[in-house]
């Protein structure tokens, strides 16, 4: 089972905030997930190759250019501020 | 423990812009210095919808990185989401290279004052980059997402350096080879290199790694070398007082030449790394490979090697000289047209290197062609002109990107070689200066150089200095 801390640090990283019920409810559902996981774990893989991406299809690229640069008045309609052509956020100082 | 019985250890995390045509997953078109936000599409700012479409030419200019550094390329390579939510990066996530990279296990091999050293590459990956954010102390931050999707490649090195110079060796030669290649300007003031520093210290001896800490924002040569020093100095007094270094990263602060404290690992980011599902495993078979080895120009190092074999240069002056493709181009179109390999690999080095410096240019905007160079290189070792007269004639050059041969006949520079012409002057000053003609033969022989120097003076610097003096040695007797 998750621990309160835990829950508190995935919400932290997911930018949620959850109240207590909810905090319950997912923390419930979210240790069923895990164990599920742990017990897919268990299964013996050795000599098989990881498939997770197998499909049958080759990546598609690109090449060259064909533009597609939007306005920028469309750009900075998109946020709830802008100075001289910036995105305006609160003060940063830090990656957090 | 003894203070001098610390090892430092020391990894570098390199940041390349690539100098592709459009970003990495989309069309826009990167451009420095652009007004803010107008190189943005639905793509590179995460609008939802929107889907990636790897662009092929930054794959290749990686590859060619790869090959560069001798690494195994990957046949099959996987972007990975790295998620973490700042305000330089609107998708909330990096789309970089995490359990697959594209390359990996190369080297570089650095000069350093104690030798050659081989610096292990961990591996080289493909990443798009964030949008720059601009700071005022106690003000809003203002965001300009244009340099989102940047294709980026991050070059991971093992913890093989060991002290502040070797790790500015190491960068210098990336830069060298990332400019050669021609698929990254490798400016550091203007970040289209970046340079994140992983250090730590351990007992000598041990193999074991110690806590490393990490620097960033360090944005010259300069100060990754006082950066390093003064991280290693911090944490050789922290060990020595008992105490045990934490695992921080810490900011270069260029202005007041300290580092402050970005953040401690308790605050680290849990990135969750997890395939990216709107991309397919990127896919590179042999023939790719194959292509991009053929696009690779000769590397510095083997330049080096055959301008010391070919030219019989030294392993001083090769290094100068490759220091920059376009510099060992021009040279080796002088030294082709004169024949003369060493003269033209002073004049380059010292004439040229000093103008590029003077006038603050780039070789590529040099207003002399290195033919005429070679030109006047001749002139002065036919003894035509005099050394001091291709000064002249070299500064008259830059001015008007004349001919050399022109310029000498403009500025009546010639030099008198003329056997009749320089004895007639000769006996003109002995017959002046009786006195000491009469002291030289009585064994003063330094006066040769007075004399030399009187029909300099009365040729105002034409005379061939060598021809007159052998004539004064020839009349003074003695
Ligand atoms: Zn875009």
């Amino acid at each position: 089972m998750l621990s309160d801390d835990e829950i508190k640090h995935i919400e932290k990283l997911a930018r949620i905030r959850l109240d207590g019920n909810a905090r319950e409810k997912f923390k419930g559902q979210l240790s069923d997930i895990i164990e599920f996981v742990r017990t897919l774990q268990k299964v013996d893989t050795t000599g098989f190759e990881s498939e997770t991406r197998k499909t049958p299809f080759k990546p598609f690229l690109r090449e060259g250019r064909d533009g597609g640069e939007l306005e920028r008045d469309k750009v900075l309609e998109q946020a709830p501020e802008n100075k001289n052509g910036f995105f305006k956020v609160p003060p940063v100082i830090d990656k957090d | 423990m003894n203070s001098k019985n610390y090892e430092t250890v020391i990894g570098l995390e390199v940041h390349a812009q690539l100098l592709t045509e459009t970003k990495i997953f989309c069309s826009c078109k990167p451009e420095f210095g652009a007004d803010p936000n107008t190189r943005v599409c639905p793509v590179c700012i995460g609008l939802p919808g929107a889907l990636p479409v790897l662009n092929r030419e930054s794959v290749t200019m990686a590859i060619m990185m790869g090959l560069a550094l001798e690494c195994d390329i990957a046949a099959v390579s996987e972007f990975s989401r790295k998620n973490y939510f700042y305000p330089d990066c609107p998708k909330n996530y990096q789309i970089s290279m995490y359990d697959k990279p594209l390359c990996k296990n190369g080297f570089v091999e650095i000069e350093t004052d104690a030798g050659p050293r081989t610096i292990r590459v961990e591996r080289i990956h493909l990443e798009d980059d964030a949008g720059k954010m601009s700071h005022e102390a106690g003000k809003d931050s203002l965001v300009d997402f244009n340099r989102c999707g940047v294709p980026l490649i991050e070059i991971v090195s093992r913890p093989d350096i060991r002290t502040g110079h070797e790790a500015v060796k190491y960068l210098m030669r990336v830069q060298q080879i990332l400019r050669y290649l021609g698929i990254c300007d490798g400016n550091l003031e203007e970040g289209s290199m970046r340079c994140d520093v992983n250090i730590s210290l351990r007992p000598a001896g041990s193999t074991e790694l110690g806590t490393k800490t990490e620097i960033k924002n360090l944005n010259s040569f300069k100060a990754i070398e006082k950066g390093v020093e003064f991280e290693v100095e911090r944490q050789r007094g922290v060990i020595e007082e008992g105490g045990r270094v934490k695992q921080v990263t810490n900011l270069w602060d260029a202005g007041s030449g300290r580092l402050v404290m970005m953040r401690s690992k308790e605050e680290a980011h849990d990135y969750r790394y997890f395939p990216e599902p709107d991309l397919l495993p990127l896919e590179v078979d042999e023939e790719w490979i194959a292509g991009v080895r053929d696009m690779i120009p000769e590397l510095p190092l083997e330049k080096e090697r055959r301008f010391r074999e070919e030219y019989l240069l030294s392993n001083y002056d090769s290094g100068v000289l490759c220091a920059e493709k376009s510099i060992a181009d021009y040279f080796e179109i002088v030294a082709e047209s004169t024949g003369l390999a060493k003269k033209s690999a002073n004049w380059v080095m010292r004439e040229i290197m000093g103008a590029l410096k003077n006038l603050g240019c780039a070789i590529k905007d040099f207003p002399v062609e290195p033919e005429k160079i070679a030109g006047l290189i001749v002139l002065v070792e036919d003894g035509i002109i005099s050394g001091s007269a291709g000064q002249d004639v070299f500064a008259e050059m830059i001015k008007s990107g004349a001919d050399p041969k022109e310029v000498v006949k403009e500025l009546g520079l010639e030099q008198i070689s003329d056997s009749n012409e320089l004895e007639d002057m000769v006996d003109g000053i002995i017959a002046a200066h009786p006195e000491e003609g009469e002291r030289y033969r009585e064994g003063k022989k330094n006066l040769l150089g007075f004399f030399v120097g009187q029909v300099m003076k009365e040729s105002r610097g034409k005379a061939n200095p060598e021809l007159a003096r052998n004539i004064f040695i020839k009349k003074l007797g003695g």
